[in-house]
This record gives C-alpha cells, sequence and structure tokens, in this order.
C-alpha cells in the first residue's frame, strides 16, 4: 500500500503545479471556479469554459497538434462550422476551433484551443447551446489571448 | 415589290429600335430558399458581407432569416453562395413576375395624366372664381395621381433591378459523434459530452 501512495503523492502535486502553471483572465460576465486541476469558469447560463495544461509529448508544434486534433474529431463525427482560426496569447500563437453538436434538441458550439510550448500543451474548451455561445463568443476570444503560463 | 421591300426595312428597323437595351431587365425575381447550417449567425453576416460586396443589401437579418436585395445579375452566384455557405440546401425556389406590362401601364397613366394637367391648367385663365376653385381641387387630384404613380414606377423599377432573397437558416441536424480511440492520449481527453456533462462533476463538484 505504501508503494502505491509515493506514486500518487507525487503524481497529484505534479497536477497541482500544472494547474498553478496558469494564468487566465476570464471571459466577461464569467464567475471563476476554484480549486480542481484546470483553471475553470462559468457563465450565468451554465456555459462552461476549461483551461488546462498537458505535456508536449511526443514533443511536436502547434500545427502538428492543431491538424492532430482536427484530424481526430473530424474522424468522430465533428463537424466544424468555420476554418481554424489562429490567435496571439503574448508572444506565442495559437488556434482555435469550432465545432456544432448535437445534445438534447439543441445544436450546441464546442470551442477547442490550443496553445503548444516546447513542454506543454495548452488546452481551452467551451461549450454552450448555440445562442448562448454566440453571446459569450467575443468574451471567450478575449480570455483565450490572456492564457498565459504562470511565472 | 418596291413597296414590300421597304415595308419589310421599316419593320426590321423598328424591331431593331424596340428591342430592350442588352441587360435590361423586366422580371422581378423572388428566391426562397432554406439552408442547413452550421452556424445561422456566422452564415447570416457572411450573407450581409457578400450582397453588400456586390452590389445589394440586407433587409432583415437574424438568427434564422435574411433578406437580402441584390442586383438581379447575381441571381446565379446567390445559389453558389448558399452552396458554399451552407452544409446542404433544403429547398430553393425561384420565382419571377414580368414587370413590363405593369410598367408600361404605369407610366402610361402618369403621361395621360400629365396631359389632362397641362389641359386642366390651360383652362385657368378663362375661368370664373368658382370654375377656378373646381379646376384647382380637379389639379390637386391629379397631381396626387401623378405622384402615387411616379412612386409605383420607382418601386417597379427597383423591383427589376434588385431581386429578393429570403433565405431561412436552419440549424444542422446530424447524428452524434463515435468515440474513436486516438494515438495521442490526451486528445482521447477531449470530448463535448465528457465536457457538457462532466465538466463540473468530475472536478469534485
Amino acid at each position: 500500500m505504501r508503494r502505491l501512495l509515493l506514486p500518487l503523492a507525487l503524481a497529484s502535486l505534479a497536477l497541482t503545479i500544472s494547474c498553478s502553471r496558469l494564468s487566465v483572465t476570464p471571459p466577461e460576465g464569467f464567475a471563476e471556479l476554484g480549486g480542481g486541476r484546470s483553471y475553470r469558469a462559468v457563465s450565468p447560463e451554465g456555459m462552461l469554459y476549461r483551461v488546462r495544461n498537458m505535456k508536449n509529448e511526443p514533443r511536436k508544434d502547434l500545427s502538428f497538434w492543431g491538424e492532430a486534433l482536427e484530424n481526430h474529431l473530424h474522424k468522430e463525427g465533428y463537424r466544424s462550422s468555420a476554418e481554424a482560426q489562429s490567435f496571439e496569447s503574448g508572444d506565442r500563437e495559437g488556434l482555435y476551433y469550432e465545432w456544432v453538436l448535437p445534445s438534447g434538441n439543441q445544436s450546441y458550439l464546442y470551442l477547442t484551443a490550443l496553445i503548444v510550448t516546447d513542454r506543454t500543451i495548452t488546452l481551452a474548451e467551451a461549450a454552450a447551446p448555440h445562442p448562448v455561445f454566440t453571446q459569450y463568443r467575443q468574451a471567450l476570444l478575449d480570455s483565450l489571448t490572456s492564457i498565459r503560463p504562470r511565472r | 415589290m418596291a413597296l414590300v421591300r421597304t415595308l419589310v426595312v421599316i419593320a426590321l428597323l423598328a424591331a431593331v429600335f424596340v428591342q430592350p437595351a442588352v441587360g435590361e431587365n423586366y422580371l422581378y425575381q423572388i428566391i426562397q430558399a432554406t439552408v442547413l447550417v452550421a452556424d445561422p449567425d456566422r452564415t447570416a453576416d457572411a450573407l450581409e458581407s457578400w450582397v453588400e460586396r456586390n452590389g445589394g443589401y440586407a433587409l432583415l437579418k437574424s438568427s434564422d432569416r435574411v433578406v437580402l436585395r441584390l442586383p438581379f445579375r447575381q441571381i446565379p452566384q446567390l445559389r453558389n453562395k448558399l452552396e458554399e455557405l451552407s452544409d446542404y440546401i433544403l429547398e430553393i425556389s425561384p420565382q419571377s413576375r414580368d414587370l413590363r406590362e405593369a410598367i408600361l401601364e404605369t407610366q402610361a397613366k402618369i403621361n395621360s395624366r400629365r396631359v389632362v394637367l397641362r389641359q386642366t391648367l390651360a383652362l385657368l385663365d378663362q375661368a370664373d372664381v368658382k370654375g377656378t376653385l373646381a379646376i384647382e381641387k380637379e389639379v390637386f387630384t391629379l397631381i396626387e395621381e401623378v405622384e402615387q404613380l411616379t412612386a409605383t414606377l420607382q418601386k417597379l423599377t427597383l423591383d427589376r433591378t434588385f431581386s429578393r432573397a429570403e433565405i431561412s437558416l436552419r440549424y444542422l441536424e446530424q447524428t452524434v459523434p463515435e468515440n474513436i480511440p486516438s494515438s495521442f492520449e490526451w486528445i482521447n481527453s477531449v470530448d463535448f459530452y465528457s465536457f457538457i456533462y462532466q465538466g463540473l462533476a468530475q472536478e469534485g463538484r
């Protein structure tokens, strides 16, 4: 049992460090949620916005991971609502995609955004029914440009 | 024989001069379409920008409907644009109305009223007080009619210059994506349904 505890403790410590390495300005009108392994914020309508870091393994660049994510989601049947768009987050370049998906009897828009550095892939996600999403689209894009590694 | 030849030449010349100028349009074209799109707002914006770039304008723009007025020459391009912007064209029904008769009729009415107006005004000099009042009343009526007919003619001219497109935008309905594993571990964690249903719960909330 003790043998298991050490790796678990190290893993949770690594996750905490990973989380603390993100600095994000919440989209306007969103409330930040504390705790957890990722940065999260929620709108009054319940639209969730999440940003998390993952290891860049195998170490590849933004265009590779953008293409990999896009291909995979297309293969799964996700339908993109527009071409990938680039954005600047400080001195780092990012890509974001918007997908249209059905849930219940509504169409949802699902945003996936990537920022890639040598060591980290930062993934931002947001989803909401179409009218809610469009209401917050600009606020989300503004927030994406605010994502920074915390020093 | 010479007389017949002269008549034929006159008929041919008349045909040449009576023909409308090349590119002149007398049809009021209306396109009604319903398209399936992934993002109705974005499609509405794209259609508005496109029509403005091509000399038209948007009469109405909402999340589910766009009404455009566009130069009649752009009608074939509109169909291409709809194919480009939508995932599927559910329905497209072009209609057209020939305005030639209405235009000629309105022009004739305007001309005849102007003639009557001139003749009525010419009577003013010879009229007594009672007659002048009657003529004034008649003149006002004629002016009002000419104004209304002129407005009708302007509307007809607008309709033959700008076609109308009424486009209903519907959200794209599609099947739920399958869950296919990726060779890259982190990509497997990108899932819309997990995100919306467990986005809060998985963090222990």
